[in-house]
């Protein structure tokens, strides 16, 4: 009798944490069917897919914030891009601490989430989203798409935006816009006036940002970018999903 | 020196004759340290864990386990940090989906959250640390943060048909 008892004992604490892990599971899974359906969704899709400009990189995202208590978080992000000629794209990254592979295939219509240490991922159909379009009046600027964001009532919010010319990152020509949004003092309960600046360099003949400073009151400083550019053709494997991996297709509704 | 009392009630004469007699007596150093050192080996007070049966350890290891299972059970159910009652409104009212961009305890010190939209480039949301596909950096994405008071962002959720 009290072995029994001690058997369902340990039973239980041994199920305990499964029963927590499965609840977490399932919060996991809407985040990434959310993610999934963000990427499979785009009205760039055929008409957008940049063809004959194979490249692989690393992509490094740098980020600083300051807290109110003077303490500083800093963290420091690798990823790993590549593009066939096909206009098939692949993200290799880190993901809540696991690794995270991102496919998206506009030849075959899909976009893949895979997670190598499972063996396992979602996919999605690639199609525009049935909602209106995002308003946005010439190029985004991304300071300016997040000032109302994060003050939605400031009123007098001032943004410009200027071009920096061209320059030469990684052997590639890239042009430089610098937008800065300014909300005057007061406005927002502001003592001093808030300024959010955001400055991108896009490469003229690839079509992808080489390097993307942020920086914001709120959100702190970020500095993104590539190095090890390469424009030769990568390996045709890396966007297909490999035969041993369990793929589940989410439908889109 | 030894000294022994006993409580009979009637002690026979030779018996208080032998112990007026050996009364002063006292044995060897050696002996009564081979005595007293036998006595502690025979009547060695037995360690705690070894007071116990098996039964009662394995009684006692049942009530421990299920004890810990049920507090993990419960505290599944517990929110991990315990947020003010407006984040909880706010949280409750965006359903689920959103992705945390501060650390638990931030999101429930938070003063008067509230929730907000913006329409966000993806080369924006990648570099905020959302894994998502940018290969049109500049395609706008409709947004909701949850924004602090302060302006601090705390989680977003992206909305897309």
């Amino acid at each position: 009798m009290k072995r029994t008892f001690l058997s369902a004992g340990l039973a239980l604490l041994a199920l305990a944490p499964l029963a927590h892990a499965q609840q977490g599971g399932a919060a996991n899974e809407a985040l990434e069917v959310m993610l999934l359906r963000t990427s499979a969704s785009t009205r760039c899709t055929d008409d957008c897919t940049v063809r004959s400009l194979p490249y692989s990189a690393e992509r490094v995202t740098e980020t600083v914030k300051v807290l109110a208590d003077g303490n500083r978080i800093v963290q420091r992000n690798t990823e790993k891009l590549y593009r066939d000629s096909d206009g098939r794209t692949r993200v290799e990254s880190e993901w809540n601490g696991k690794p995270l592979v991102q496919i998206q295939d506009p030849v075959g219509g899909m976009s893949y989430r895979l997670y190598p240490d499972t063996k396992t991922g979602y996919r999605m159909a690639i199609a525009a989203p049935s909602g209106p379009a995002p308003s946005a009046p010439g190029t985004a600027k991304v300071a300016e798409q997040l000032a109302p964001a994060l003050n939605v009532d400031a009123a007098g919010t001032v943004a410009q935006s200027r071009s920096l010319g061209t320059k030469q990152i990684e052997g590639v020509t890239a042009s430089g816009t610098h937008t800065t949004v300014t909300v005057p003092a007061g406005a927002a309960g502001n003592v001093k006036p808030m300024i959010s600046t955001t400055e991108i360099w896009m490469a003229r003949d690839l079509w992808i940002p080489l390097e993307m400073r942020m920086s914001n009151p709120f959100m702190g400083d970020s500095v993104m970018h590539l190095r090890n550019l390469s424009r030769l053709e990568p390996p045709t494997a890396l966007f297909a999903v490999p035969a041993d991996y369990t793929v589940r297709e989410i439908v889109r509704r | 020196m030894n000294r022994f009392e006993f409580e009979d009630d009637a002690p026979s004469p030779e018996w208080q004759a032998a112990r007026r007699a050996l009364a002063q007596a006292a044995p060897p150093d050696r002996v009564e340290e081979a005595l007293l050192r036998a006595f502690m080996q025979r009547r060695a007070p037995r360690p705690w864990y070894r007071r116990w049966s098996a039964d009662a350890v394995a009684s006692w290891a049942g009530i421990g386990a299920a004890a810990c299972a049920l507090t993990i059970a419960c505290m599944s159910l517990l929110p991990t940090a315990a947020p003010s009652p407006r984040v909880v409104r706010v949280l409750a009212a965006a359903d689920v989906g959103f992705v945390p961009l501060v650390p638990p305890e931030r999101m429930a010190a938070a003063p008067n959250p509230q929730l907000k939209q913006a329409n966000l480039p993806r080369a924006a949301l990648v570099q905020m640390g959302i894994p998502i596909v940018a290969d049109a950096p500049h395609e706008l994405v409709h947004a909701e943060l949850l924004v602090a008071g302060t302006g601090e962002p705390l989680a977003i959720r992206l909305a897309v048909n």
